[in-house]
């Protein structure tokens, strides 16, 4: 079969976006010039109208070639500062942007940096973050970058956006539908309800988010007609094409292919100048998509290929976004992740298989695509064809370093298992890093990976972290004393309560100062929103608060080798294996060997992986039996973005092995780097065997497979058939990096000779060549498959 | 040389394979050929006993903890580095055990069917839902006949196929009665020319084509796997002999060419051998072994490189 190929017009595009990111100001300066002067109104219109100033002013531009329109920063690859979230560091590090280690970013010009200066002359000290610093006491302060990677989502500069609206229904129904709809809401309010105060206003703030995106897209539809008047043919007629389906969508129902996905880029924008956040996600984009395509496909105005251009061209589109984030969250995020999920694939809301003619063109359009920014999710589902699964391994093996392949069986349980409907869990999309979240109709909220690593140290020195000597944990007395293996587990569970309570303190805060920023526009669109005149942020729509394992393996491996050698075997001491760790594992080369004999999860041994998974199973019950505030669910999650590298710094020398200051390990529930030597197999029964359904917001496995070993067809084959059958058995979510040693090596040598080189990092893709030396050495440590084919 | 109970040395065993037969499979290597192939690509494989394999880039410490470990005497220090005596080594494993930089490994771990089954039932999904198996390798694993009857007859009462892969020498009734009990045989065809394989393996081709002419006339599923050594096996004489027995063989049902490589050596020295080829072959460059393809693809429908 021969590949579907870029069209020189994509292709054009395409080139144009691998650069170094930039960041836009144009969103601060428009949103800070409105809040200025609305003061007093109340917030679901000062959102509304902030939304209005920014739309109707920023830069817009059609670029050559381009047939589908709408960018959310002045920039090529750039990313809207956001300093009603967080500012100060804006003004700290706008002269080192480009030259910080991790995440560097073009040099802001003079005026650029003049504009920074005036917004965060206005929003520091107004700023969530700036508010967050009087509601955190001082004892809770050394927790931050330390045992959690934030102590507020606020922090990341970013919204904890992990949503995708119902796309299906905009398309449907148009902004004109919807704003029916509000309409009718409104002359349902009444003067003597005291909940209708608060709808009135989030109700106008909707249909005034729906003009200011209707102005929005007028606006491209004049400047489409301007340079038309000036283009020759066939760009002409392209350009006149544009004008006309922006004069009509967003506002009416779509009614072609083209015509859809106009329509929701340009909502998607809206979206992310309003409140984006990592995560913001176009949903399953297969489902909605479908009956478009069938439609032109069969009045025989499309073609294929014409379907492939057009996903390609809006798939290069989302390149245009990265998230501008300090220099801190870099070390934790690095790489500009977007996680902008396109989902598709797995079963329909009845429960068959949901594979379609979309479905495949959208991973013909990735292939030739290939880049960070859009990130497509393939659901695996026992019905799906066996066709589809190994093509979409075929198009990761091709891309090096992409896809994520998330098993329905899991996720569907696992949402099951928190109360969801099973109807509407068939629907989940993956959000963020990996969150199953529903459509529409439930919000999950990430941004708190924390150490737990860290929390076994504090358990084994008294309560105080190795490196600095500081007090977060309690002092639970010497270990010496425990004189069965499981008192030791009851202390740590102690010491992880303890732990856990506090940064729960971290969320509730956050919880609770995001409410100042209503989302108008996204809360239309999610069920029940118009009816309840409510938003998003109010947390009447199903909202869980994902609290996120780092490093566990290391505890899993930690505590086996501990159980072994002192419990067992007898071969070693406590006073023995502490003296050990206060001495980064240097001085006692007996002492290692026999805790690096211990098996080590990831190589499917019972002896590891069971006690592993009662310890993170008992640890998930505590997360799950937690409520945030405003009723919100704390959920769990194994996923480490990539601060495994930031709290390895922090974290002292561990019994499974580990030395300190070195990354924990990766992904999420990726077995500890090079540890997972028995076959591939064999990681995925480890990882399948443990309690997935507690991890119920998503675990993170990579897997590095040398490219070599699966070049064959036969072996892709295999390769499939081993995805498929851990999504049948317990597996959540598998990423590969087909990239060899060798490769990343002369990449590290010759950079430019791989500007576009694609690596899976934690749970997106990443260019290597601008991640930090650290990060890749970690990738390269991290176990290759490479004789197994 | 087999024990009551039923254990035979295992020098390695592979979860999530992707090669020796269908589907994905845990392949399991047992210690002992009666030939010895001059390529051979597992020399670790070649003896029945176990082996300390001494491994120099970990050894840098000088410390002698594998001298005062082993009971036998057969380790002395030279230059800081252990030289190990084999005529005296038992391959008990002590000093592997005393080693604390994992300089020293042992080839050859005594297992019983029973301990092995209990580690591949831990596949078993990947096993059977992917259409693969077991493989019982080597070595020559026909050597362990009733342990290889045992593991297999394991397998199957869990409904798990094993495959053996065997070069089908010597031709004994313990040989054939390992083969029959698989569900499919890996074969390997090390040449046509007796003369030249007796040069090049220690032993004539008889035995090997009469265990060949068994698997045929009972119908047993084969899989060929013919490594190919440039100027040791591959003359147009013997190619086209072998291109001829294939196509006359209806039992086969694929044939996988090896192409000759050297990716096996370092562990020679490892285990105090030398190699025998050193600096002797050239290996194909893709374009002859495109060629190689071609050719044997005249002879048989389902030829393929390596597996």
């Amino acid at each position: 079969m021969k590949e579907y190929q870029l069209t020189a017009r994509a292709q054009a595009l395409r080139d144009r976006m691998v650069e170094q990111p930039a960041v836009c100001t144009e969103r601060a300066v428009y949103l800070t010039e409105s809040w200025q002067n609305t003061e007093g109104v109340p917030a679901p219109l000062r959102r509304a109208r902030a939304l209005r100033n920014i739309l109707e002013h920023m830069t817009i531009r059609i670029e050559p070639g381009e047939l589908l329109v709408g960018n959310h920063t002045s920039k090529i690859r750039g990313g809207a500062l956001m300093p009603e979230l967080s500012s100060d560091w804006i003004l700290a590090e706008m002269d080192t942007l480009s030259t910080r280690e991790y995440d560097p970013y073009q040099d802001p010009n003079e005026a650029e940096k003049e504009a920074m200066r005036h917004c965060v002359s206005y929003w520091s000290g107004r700023s969530l973050r700036s508010q967050m610093e009087h509601l955190v006491p001082p004892e809770l302060q050394e927790y931050d970058h330390v045992a959690v990677s934030s102590f507020g989502f606020c922090e990341n500069g970013h919204y904890p956006a992990h949503v995708a609206i119902d796309y299906a229904l905009l398309l449907r129904e148009g902004l004109s539908g919807m704003a029916e709809r509000i309409r009718a809401r409104m002359a349902r309010l009444t003067y003597s309800d005291p909940e209708d105060l608060s709808r009135r206003p989030m109700l106008q703030a909707m249909l005034e988010s729906y003009e200011a995106v209707e102005c929005f897209a007028a606006r491209y539809a004049a400047l489409a007609e301007e340079q038309a008047k000036t283009a020759s043919q066939p760009r002409q007629a392209e350009l006149e094409e544009i004008a006309r389906i922006c004069r009509k969508v967003p506002h009416a129902p779509a009614d072609s292919f083209r015509e859809a996905l106009q329509s929701c880029w340009f909502l998607y924008v809206c979206l992310m100048l309003e409140g984006w956040g990592a995560g913001m996600s176009m949903g399953r984009m297969d489902q909605y998509l479908e009956p478009y395509y069938e439609r032109d496909i069969a009045a025989g105005v499309l073609t294929d290929d014409e379907a492939r251009e057009l996903l390609s061209l809006m798939m290069i589109k989302m390149n245009a976004v990265i998230n501008p984030q300090d220099g801190i969250v870099a070390t934790m995020m690095t790489g500009s992740p977007c996680m902008q999920g396109i989902t598709i694939g797995g079963c329909t809301r009845a429960g068959e298989d949901a594979v379609n003619a979309m479905s495949y063109l959208i991973l013909d359009a990735e292939r030739a695509v290939g880049l960070t920014g859009e990130d497509v999710v393939v659901r695996i589902h026992p019905k799906n064809p066996p066709e589809f699964v190994r093509r979409a391994c075929q198009v990761a093996r091709d891309l090096g370093g992409k896809l994520k392949f998330v098993s329905d069986t899991q996720t569907i349980r696992s949402l099951v298992w928190t109360g969801i409907d099973e109807a509407d869990a068939n629907e989940y999309i993956s959000t963020g890093c990996h969150n199953p979240t529903i459509p529409a109709k439930t919000h999950d909220i990430g941004g708190s990976s924390f150490n737990y690593p860290l929390i076994l140290e504090l358990t084994l020195n008294h309560g105080r972290v190795r490196a600095t000597g500081a007090q977060l944990g309690l002092d639970l007395g010497d270990p010496a004393q425990f004189e069965r293996f499981e008192d030791l587990l009851d202390t740590f569970e102690r010491q992880f309560e303890y732990v856990m309570e506090r940064l729960f303190y971290f969320k509730n805060v956050d919880l609770m100062l995001y409410q100042q920023y209503p989302c108008p526009l996204l809360s239309s669109f999610y069920e029940g929103c118009i009816e309840h005149g409510d938003d998003l942020y109010d947390y009447r729509v199903r909202t869980t608060h994902t609290s996120a394992f780092a490093g566990a393996p290391n505890v899993g491996d930690s505590l086996a080798a501990i159980k072994k050698t002192i419990y067992e075997d007898h071969s070693l001491t406590w006073p023995r294996l502490l003296e050990l760790l206060d001495h980064d594992l240097e001085g006692d080369p007996q002492a290692l060997a026999l805790l690096r004999r211990v098996p080590k999860f990831g190589n499917n041994e019972p002896y590891v992986d069971d006690l592993f998974r009662d310890v993170l199973a008992r640890s998930c019950d505590f997360l799950h039996s937690h409520t945030a505030y405003a009723g919100v669910a704390t959920t769990a999650a194994c996923l480490a973005m990539t601060i495994s590298v930031a709290f390895g710094h922090i974290t002292g020398a561990l019994p499974d092995g580990r030395k300190a200051g070195v990354p924990l390990a990766e992904g999420g529930i990726s077995p500890y780097q090079g540890r997972n030597t028995s076959g591939v197999s064999s990681t995925l029964a480890s990882v399948a065997a443990l309690d997935q359904t507690k991890l119920s917001h998503g675990s993170i496995l990579n897997l590095r497979i040398s490219k070599k070993a699966v070049e064959s067809e036969r072996n892709l084959e295999k390769l499939a058939d081993a995805l498929r059958i851990f999504c049948e058995t317990g597996g959540d979510l598998v990423q590969f990096n087909f990239v060899d040693t060798n490769t990343l090596r002369d990449a590290q040598q010759h950079p430019e000779r791989y500007r576009d080189l694609l690596v899976r990092v934690a749970t997106y893709s990443a260019y290597f060549v601008e991640l930090s030396r650290e990060l890749q050495d970690d990738i390269i440590a991290r176990f290759e498959f490479s004789d197994i084919g | 040389m087999e024990q009551t109970p039923l254990r035979a040395p295992v020098f390695n065993l592979v979860n999530g394979s992707f090669v020796d037969g269908p589907g994905i499979r845990t392949t399991i290597f047992l210690k002992g050929c009666r030939l010895h192939c001059k390529w051979c690509c597992n020399p670790e494989g070649q003896s029945f006993q176990p082996e300390i394999r001494f491994l120099a880039t970990h050894c840098r410490s000088g410390c002698s903890d594998c001298v005062s470990a082993c009971p036998a005497g057969a380790i002395r220090l030279e230059n800081g580095r252990p030289e190990i005596d084999r005529t005296k080594c038992t391959g008990c494993g002590r000093c592997e055990t005393a080693c604390f930089e994992d300089a020293l490994r042992l080839f050859g771990k005594w297992y019983t069917p029973e301990e092995l089954m209990g580690r591949i039932r831990r596949e078993k999904p990947y096993l059977t839902r992917s259409g693969g198996g077991v493989t019982i390798g080597g070595g020559e694993a026909t050597c362990w006949s009733a342990f290889c009857r045992e593991l297999i007859r394991l397998c199957h009462a869990e409904g798990i196929q094993a495959a053996i892969d065997s070069c089908g020498y010597p031709c004994t009734e313990e040989t054939l009665a390992a083969l029959d009990a698989a569900d499919l045989v890996l074969f390997d065809l090390k040449g046509m020319n007796s003369a030249r394989h007796r040069e090049n393996t220690g032993a004539g081709n008889e035995e090997i084509l009469h265990t060949f002419e068994h698997l045929r006339t009972t119908n047993k599923p084969v899989i060929v796997r013919t490594p190919l050594v440039p100027g040791y096996n591959d003359s147009p004489e013997e190619l086209a002999a072998l291109g001829r027995l294939l196509h006359e063989s209806p039992n086969v049902q694929r044939v996988d060419l090896m192409p000759y490589h050297e990716y096996g050596v370092s562990k020679y020295a490892e285990i105090g051998l030398a190699y025998p080829l050193a600096g002797k072959v050239e290996p194909y460059t893709q374009d002859q072994v495109r060629l190689l393809l071609d050719f044997f693809r005249a002879y048989h429908p389902n030829v393929q490189i390596g597996g």
